[in-house]
């Protein structure tokens, strides 16, 4: 047996580059169109996307201003520090996406089980609900501030015919921020009950069939199955509804600009201002690194967790 | 490998090539891939002239006779507004030989225009001549995107029929890179009918502070229950500076101390103004977003006095005629100083552009008086030729004898570059001031701080 003080380790080196290169080019070799169809692919993703996040991450270490560009090292993340509208926005920005995604998420599965039962007229319900989500978020903003209008919207002329005092909906710190989140909540839960409907559909029936015979009635078929077998619909819901969520803008700019007293700004809509109202691109590059770390440690979470319930 | 897979490949790197450069080629015919107008809401060229021909002709950077094209962008407002440019383009053209227009409209609000000149500026198409608003005078002159004037206003023979205050507002740090053309003045208007119905002589407007208050009081309408029916006068709540602004420059205070470049607006006298303002807001103010001109209350009849720009004055009777009679127009009030807000365009130069000259002589017949008073007629906008100044009063007594002391005394947005950071905090001190969330002098106090530690800290 050789003695590993006898092992030429360049040559072993070498030899297991040279057995690398030659298993590339094998696969290369196998399937040249194969490669080529998806080059397209990779190509947009490349300049498009990651060549966009380099320069950002570069940007971020610079006090660019649309004119002029220092290199300032960290300090755009220190700055991040002291400025109390990122925290605010931060905070802000959790909120919305928290209850956005828990009241998209619950209701629309929900509502996904009642409307998966066939009675006359179901399809046009179904169509009902997921119309919202097809509507561009500035045409709904815009039908909702009008909704949320103070003296003659139709939300305070509703409170009003019921006796209740009007409100001051996006006028009141109190009230703009759920009044934002029932927008979206209005907007999102359509498409969550399409893929729940979805998913609820690909449920084999024995398995109630078999619950049934056993005695289990409806609501304890639907915590020990429906839930149980939703579970991968769930998680995609919830990872791209957090992905969404975090990146709420056009709502905020339209129906609040963040306000009022800032009760409704949030991280993209700072990201927003810094870069293209005031000009601070530099700054604003850190603060969607910041958003996209976040964002990617979140997912990241959310992955470990739906692989750690898989293997349980 | 077999041939035929390398076949297969080549054909297939073919196919790839042809549609990555079908997709990168450009849709216009003469390749004109520069053209401003590409990505703008609305365009129109006034003499239709090729925007290849003119770019081509713009780098040559020739003040000859040749034919060049100037690009000149200016924000839409309404139909009226845009005809008019459009139709003063095309005058332009027919006054000399070599010069072409290119008009593209913008869209109103200045975030919208930020992002399109941001557009423009990255992709080296920035307009030659620019309608900019007061506020770009300081975040975008501070970025040099405006060429310096002072050369052509030394030489502009008709420079000094022009109002002080249309030069001076043009400012960047001692530096002319505008010539103001739009005073847009905030009047103060009332309904003499709900004077009538309070009790108070319609023909008898507020002329201070204290008068404005009591009127407000009496002229403020509850129902049974103790909601606003109507309220006495517009305090607007959100992004309402233009607004407030007048306030505490009539009570004295300079805001910001525009030379040093810092910001001095926690002061006594901007502190006595706020209080007066939370007191009106108080007295049962409807809330509303001062940038959202639909959204007045004035405007569907639920205040009797606020604050409206001579356009918004203008559609408000457009649309209900039957109010002419009914409206009446207050003075300045008089305070400390006599000072209103008055908002403004400017006519600028990009600093990029090739066609300097050619530019100024676009701005120098937009300012002559024929285009002025042209302007005056059809848009309403308040003259700013001293020459002019009887003509127009006569025109219109009634509100124009109030419109030249607005104009006159008018002061607009502080000119700085960090006036857009300047609003962020001036707004939340007076949104918590008038909805009593702090006292107005701690508010000012905790505004002037932060924004004093972020312009430090951000840069």
């Amino acid at each position: 047996m050789e003695r590993a003080a006898d092992i030429d380790i360049p040559a072993v080196r070498s030899a297991g580059a040279e057995a690398v290169v030659r298993r590339r080019k094998r696969r290369l070799d196998a399937d040249p169109i194969g490669y080529l169809l998806i080059l397209p692919f990779y190509l947009f993703l490349l300049l498009f996307v990651l060549a966009p996040i380099g320069y950002n991450l570069f940007l971020s270490f610079t006090n660019y201003n649309l004119d002029t560009m220092h290199g300032v090292g960290i300090n755009n993340y220190k700055a991040l520090f002291y400025d109390r509208f990122f925290g605010i926005a931060l905070k802000n920005t959790a909120i919305y996406a928290f209850f956005t995604l828990v009241l998209t998420v619950a209701f629309g599965q929900i509502l996904a089980v009642f409307l998966n039962y066939k009675w006359g007229g179901i399809k046009w319900v179904r169509m009902s609900f997921f119309s919202p989500y097809v509507i561009s978020m500035v045409a709904a903003s815009m039908i909702w501030l009008w909704i949320y209008e103070p003296s003659h919207g139709v939300a305070n002329t509703l409170l009003e015919a019921i006796g209740l005092n009007k409100v001051q909906w996006l006028q009141d710190t109190k009230w703009a921020m759920p009044a934002v989140i029932f927008t979206g909540f209005w907007k999102f839960l359509g498409y969550n009950v399409v893929i729940f409907l979805a998913g609820l559909q690909g449920i084999s029936r024995d398995l109630y069939e078999a619950a049934a015979v056993d005695g289990a009635g409806g609501f304890r078929q639907y915590l020990k199955i429906t839930i149980p077998q939703l579970m991968p619909v769930t998680f995609f819901l919830i990872v791209t509804g957090l992905i969404n969520n975090f990146n709420v803008f056009e709502q905020i700019q339209i129906m609040t600009g963040g306000g009022p007293l800032n009760s409704t700004t949030t991280l993209v809509h700072q990201i927003y201002n810094r870069a293209f109202q005031e000009f601070l691109i530099g700054y604003a590059a850190a603060m969607s690194i910041v958003l996209l770390f976040l964002v990617a440690l979140l997912t990241a979470a959310n992955f470990w967790y739906g692989s750690r319930s898989h293997e349980s | 490998m077999t041939k035929k897979t390398w076949l297969g490949s080549a054909v297939s790197l073919t196919l790839l090539a042809s549609l990555l450069a079908a997709c990168g080629a450009n849709g216009s015919p003469n390749g004109n891939s520069n053209s401003p107008n590409a990505g703008s809401d609305n365009a129109a060229t006034a003499g239709g002239t090729s925007g290849a021909a003119a770019n081509a002709d713009a780098s040559k950077n020739e003040p000859s006779e040749k034919p060049v094209t100037i690009n000149f962008w200016f924000p839409g407002e309404s139909q009226v507004l845009e005809d008019y440019f459009i139709n003063a383009a095309k005058e332009f053209e027919a006054s000399q030989s070599h010069i072409k227009v290119n008009v593209t409209v913008l869209p109103s609000g200045a975030d919208e225009i930020d992002a399109k000149l941001n557009a423009a500026k990255l992709s080296g198409t920035y307009p030659d001549v620019f309608s900019a608003y007061l506020i770009f005078m300081g975040t975008r002159g501070a970025l040099n995107e405006f060429a310096d004037l002072g050369g052509y206003l030394d030489k502009w023979e008709d420079k000094s029929d022009i109002q002080e205050s249309a030069l001076d507002l043009g400012k960047y740090q001692g530096k002319s890179i505008g010539v103001g053309y739009f005073p847009a003045p905030e009047i103060m208007t009332y309904r003499k009918d709900f004077f009538t119905e309070a009790g108070l002589d319609p023909e008898k407007p507020p002329t201070n502070w204290e008068e404005l208050k009591a009127d407000a009081e009496k002229l403020t309408v509850k129902d049974d229950k103790g909601n606003i029916v109507r309220a006495g006068v517009d305090v607007p709540l959100n992004n309402a500076s233009p607004f407030f602004e007048a306030f505490m420059r009539q009570n004295g205070s300079p805001i910001i101390d525009e030379e040093k470049g810092v910001p001095a607006f926690a002061d006594q006298a901007s502190t006595e103004a706020f209080e007066y303002l939370t007191d009106l807001y108080q007295l049962g103010a409807i809330p509303y977003d001062y940038q959202k001109k639909d959204t007045v209350p004035f405007v569907s009849g639920k205040s009797a006095i606020s604050y409206l720009t001579p356009a918004a004055i203008s559609n408000l009777l457009k649309d209900k005629p039957d109010l002419k009679d009914k409206i009446g127009f207050g003075p300045v009030l008089e305070r400390k100083n006599h000072v209103a807000f008055t908002g403004y365009r400017l006519f600028t130069i990009g600093s990029t552009s090739k066609l300097k000259d050619e530019s100024w002589a676009f701005i120098t017949f937009m300012m002559s008086k024929d285009q002025m008073w042209k302007r005056y007629k059809q848009l309403q906008i308040p003259i700013v030729r001293k020459s002019l100044e009887d003509q127009f009063i006569a025109a219109n007594p009634a509100i124009n004898s109030v419109l030249i002391d607005y104009v006159k005394s008018g002061k607009g947005k502080p000119v700085t570059p960090f006036t857009t950071r300047y609003n962020k905090y001036i707004h939340q001190a007076y949104e918590e001031s008038v909805t009593k969330a702090k006292p107005a002098a701690q508010a000012l106090q905790d505004a002037q701080d932060a924004l004093i530690q972020e312009l430090k800290t951000i840069k």
